[in-house]
């Protein structure tokens, strides 16, 4: 198997207008992004100059996940 | 009525003074110096906001999952918060690790609250989960289960949200005692309750206070001179400058104490404030008969939850020929300093109401009550003027305050259906010395 390199910067084909979702404690940035065969949500963080690009899977999965989830995953507050 | 007596009690302020020697509840004289005394504010802070169920919101304030608000116990700043799991929180706003509020926003929407210092995060029950580079930092050092925003015990009454940081408080029911068959009748006469309106407003008077509550418990009698105003523009439909003298003035355990004033028997008031039909109809269906009946015909009800709580529920006229509006309003007077409070008010119609309704209730608030309110700024004028005129040497040593109005008047039930101690005509002091006889039993303790 031969891995590839900076998956997410891939070749996108189109890009939806973004909405910004924000509160006191942070903002990111998300969007529908188009490749050529398919599409995902992207979720930037400009404060962390990070960005995650989720399929229709990786999303629905969210839909079943207790509040404990996102709780762990904030164990490292910006990731580190 | 248990008589929460403060004779006997020896407590002394640090220049001698004996606390009982500045109160005679019995002939009915306050000391000036207790709503001006620095050393009793910084008492009143740790004997009675420290101990005390305060009420600090309403549940309709934060409706969803993550909402959030701030609010205060005596002078300190809480975050009110509804978590993932929909449980109601009250938590101070201070980190763990110094101190640094974690929540900077008055009103807000948030699984977890971040620390701008160092990056703490909290849940929204406060409990640490999240730190920085933890294993850099602390490595083994810290273990975030052992660490929470100092956390304050809950209680939930129809929509009102109590909040004390006593660990062993009186349960609630006991804490608020009869005065909760009113807090029905004000907050739960339909299925859904009521519901705020907008944001409070919010704004600062250089007033000690105590003089809030000091005169929404009990005081009928000034709305003849610093109300007058209201009166002769008809904003009183009746144009009675005596019309917060037809109704009961009702004393509770604790502190607690309220006046529900309807018109002399000729004068007719429309049904239940006023409300549409739907709403008259829900509130047949769902109130006991015994509120019914005192809800029925009423025009105005103050009154003020111990320590800083008050409310009214008006019904007023401020437009030519047109029906008055009413609503409720909640007001909390938090104490920022011996001389200075910052005022906390809300406006509440009932959730199933129309929008129509609604808009008369807010409309009418602001043209009475809350910052641009007529009535509201009478108040603030003479609240001010007090604490100007009282927090002196001279004031402190020689003023005793007069409360002798309706001292020796009996408790008369007559035909009311509430309970409490139920004096007939609301011009009376009783409701302000239940209020500070249990002021002088907690700051005696």
């Amino acid at each position: 198997m031969e891995h590839l390199d900076g998956q997410l910067d891939g070749q996108i084909d189109e890009k939806a207008p973004a909405i910004v979702i924000g509160n006191e404690f942070t903002q990111v940035i998300i969007r529908k992004v188009y490749t050529r065969n398919g599409e995902r949500l992207e979720i930037f963080s400009p404060k962390l100059d990070r960005t995650i690009w989720l399929d229709p899977l990786a999303l629905e999965s969210l839909t079943w996940q207790e509040p404990e989830v996102f709780t762990s995953f904030l164990a490292k507050p910006f990731g580190y | 009525m248990t008589v929460q007596d403060v004779r006997g009690k020896e407590f002394r302020l640090s220049d001698g003074t004996r606390l009982q020697d500045l109160l005679d509840v019995e002939n009915g004289y306050i000391s000036a110096r207790i709503v001006s005394d620095p050393e009793l504010y910084e008492l009143e802070m740790k004997k009675i906001f420290a101990r005390v169920w305060v009420p600090i919101a309403h549940v309709s304030e934060i409706p969803n999952k993550g909402d959030y608000v701030l609010r205060y116990i005596g002078d300190e700043e809480v975050i009110v918060a509804r978590s993932e799991h929909n449980t109601i929180h009250v938590v101070l706003n201070a980190c763990t690790h110094r101190g640094m509020p974690v929540c900077r926003s008055e009103r807000g929407n948030s699984s977890h609250f971040r620390c701008p210092y160092h990056g703490f995060t909290y849940r929204q029950d406060g409990q640490l989960i999240g730190v920085p580079a933890h294993k850099e930092a602390f490595g083994e050092a810290l273990d975030k289960e052992l660490y929470h925003l100092v956390q304050a015990k809950v209680a939930i009454v129809y929509g009102l949200i109590f909040a004390t940081f006593n660990d062993n408080p009186p349960p609630i029911d006991e804490y608020l005692g009869t005065m909760k068959w009113y807090l029905q009748m004000m907050l739960q006469h339909t299925p859904e309750g009521m519901e705020v309106i907008g944001v409070p407003q919010r704004w600062v008077v250089k007033s000690n206070w105590k003089l809030g509550g000091d005169n929404f418990v009990g005081d009928a009698y000034h709305t003849f001179m610093t109300h007058y105003s209201a009166v002769q523009l008809r904003i009183v439909p009746s144009g009675d400058p005596k019309f917060a003298y037809y109704g009961v003035h009702v004393s509770h355990d604790n502190g607690h104490g309220l006046g529900l004033i309807g018109a002399p028997p000729e004068v007719e008031l429309p049904r239940f404030y006023g409300v549409p039909e739907d709403i008259a109809k829900k509130i047949e269906a769902t109130l006991p008969p015994g509120q019914q009946k005192a809800f029925e015909r009423l025009a105005y009800i103050h009154g003020t939850i111990f320590p800083n709580m008050s409310f009214g529920y008006f019904s007023w006229a401020t437009e030519d020929g047109k029906a008055p509006g009413s609503y409720l309003t909640l007001r909390q007077w938090v104490p920022r300093g011996p001389y200075e409070m910052e005022v906390f008010t809300w406006v509440l119609a009932e959730k199933e109401a129309s929008d129509a309704w609604k808009h008369l209730a807010r409309e009418t608030f602001v043209r009475t009550f809350g910052a641009s309110g007529m009535l509201e700024q009478d108040d603030a004028e003479m609240w001010s003027n007090i604490t100007r005129a009282t927090k002196g040497f001279i004031a402190r040593e020689k003023l005793n305050f007069i409360y002798r109005m309706g001292i020796n008047r009996k408790p008369e039930q007559g035909d009311w259906p509430g309970p409490g101690t139920v004096y007939q005509g609301d011009y009376s002091e009783q409701n302000q010395l239940n209020i500070w006889r249990a002021w002088a039993r907690l700051i005696s303790e």
